[in-house]
C-alpha cells in the first residue's frame, strides 16, 4: 500500500481558536427569531384590521351601548400592546429586524 | 482526528435538546466543538480570503440549525456539516462569487518568512493544482481522516468516483511537490 503520511503531515494544522465565530452564528439565529416574531405581528395586525373594518362596515356584529368604532379601536390597541410586549420580554430587547 | 464514541454520544445529547426545545445554548455547544474543522476545510477548499470563508461557515451552520430535524444519526455529526459546507461551496462557485485570495510568488526566491506561514502557502499552492470536486475530496479523507464512504456521502458521489478523485489528487500533489521541490534545491545551490 503507498504511503500517504507525507500528505497527512502536510494538510495537519492547528485547531482554529473560536475568536467569536460562535457568537456571531449566536448573534444571527436571534435576528433571526425577532425577524420571524416581527413578521407574526405583521400578520396578527393585518387579520385584526381587517376585522375591525368588518366591525365597522357592519355595525350589526358588535352589538350593546359600546360603538362599534370603539370596538375595533380597543381591539387594535389590545392585541398590539400585548405583541409589543411579547417581543420585549426577549433577551434581546426590541428592535427593527436588519434588512 | 475522528471523533470517539463519548464525544458522538454528547453530540446527540446536544442536538435531542435544539430538536425538542430549541435550546441555543446546546446549538452554541454544537457550534463550539465543531468550528474548528468546519472552517479549515472551507478555508483550504475556496482559497479565497479567510473573512469569506468564515461567512460560508456560518452559512453551514445556519443551514444545519434549520434542518437539524432531519440528521438521522446514521453517520457522524461532522460529517454532515461537511456535506452542508461542500453544498454551499457548489452554490458559491457556480455563482461565481468566489474570488481567489492571491497567493504570493514563486517561494524558490526563498523569502524571509516564518516556516509555518511558507508551509501553509506552499499548500494552497499543491491544492490550487486540483479542481473543486478533488481538492475536496482530499481535504476531507487525508485532513479530516473520512472514510471512503463517509467521503462519497459528504460530496454526494459514488464511491468509485471517490476514490478516482482521491488517487488523482494524490498524484498531482505529489507531482507538484516533487517538482516545487526540486525547483527549490536548484535555487538554493545557484
Amino acid at each position: 500500500m503507498r504511503d500517504d503520511t507525507w500528505l497527512q503531515e502536510m494538510l495537519a494544522e492547528e485547531p482554529l481558536p473560536d475568536d467569536g465565530f460562535t457568537a456571531r452564528v449566536a448573534t444571527r439565529l436571534e435576528q433571526q427569531r425577532i425577524r420571524r416574531k416581527w413578521l407574526v405581528v405583521a400578520a396578527a395586525l393585518v387579520a385584526l384590521c381587517i376585522l375591525a373594518l368588518g366591525l365597522v362596515m357592519n355595525p350589526a356584529a358588535a352589538t350593546g351601548p359600546v360603538p362599534t368604532g370603539a370596538w375595533a379601536v380597543a381591539l387594535l390597541v389590545g392585541l398590539g400592546t400585548s405583541c409589543l410586549l411579547w417581543l420585549d420580554t426577549e433577551p434581546v430587547r426590541l428592535r427593527l429586524p436588519s434588512l | 482526528m475522528p471523533i470517539g464514541s463519548d464525544s458522538e454520544a454528547q453530540t446527540r445529547e446536544l442536538i435531542e435538546r435544539v430538536v425538542a426545545r430549541d435550546d441555543h445554548a446546546a446549538f452554541a455547544d454544537l457550534v463550539r466543538q465543531h468550528q474548528s474543522p468546519v472552517r479549515q476545510f472551507l478555508r483550504r477548499l475556496t482559497r479565497t480570503d479567510p473573512e469569506r470563508a468564515d461567512d460560508l461557515a456560518q452559512e453551514t451552520f445556519w443551514k444545519a440549525y434549520r434542518h437539524l430535524a432531519s440528521y438521522r444519526g446514521d453517520g457522524r455529526f461532522l460529517s454532515w456539516l461537511f456535506k452542508i459546507a461542500y453544498q454551499i461551496f457548489l452554490s458559491e462557485e457556480r455563482r461565481g462569487k468566489l474570488r481567489l485570495a492571491p497567493l504570493p510568488a514563486d517561494r524558490a526566491t526563498g523569502l524571509i518568512e516564518g516556516e509555518q506561514v511558507i508551509a501553509s502557502r506552499s499548500v494552497d499552492a499543491m491544492l490550487g493544482q486540483l479542481r473543486g470536486e478533488e481538492r475536496a475530496a482530499i481535504l476531507l479523507h487525508y485532513r479530516h481522516e473520512l472514510t471512503h464512504p463517509e467521503v462519497a456521502t459528504a460530496l454526494g458521489l459514488p464511491l468509485g468516483t471517490v476514490k478516482s478523485l482521491i488517487r488523482r489528487g494524490r498524484d498531482k500533489m505529489r507531482t507538484f511537490h516533487e517538482t516545487t521541490g526540486r525547483a527549490r534545491r536548484r535555487g538554493e545551490h545557484a
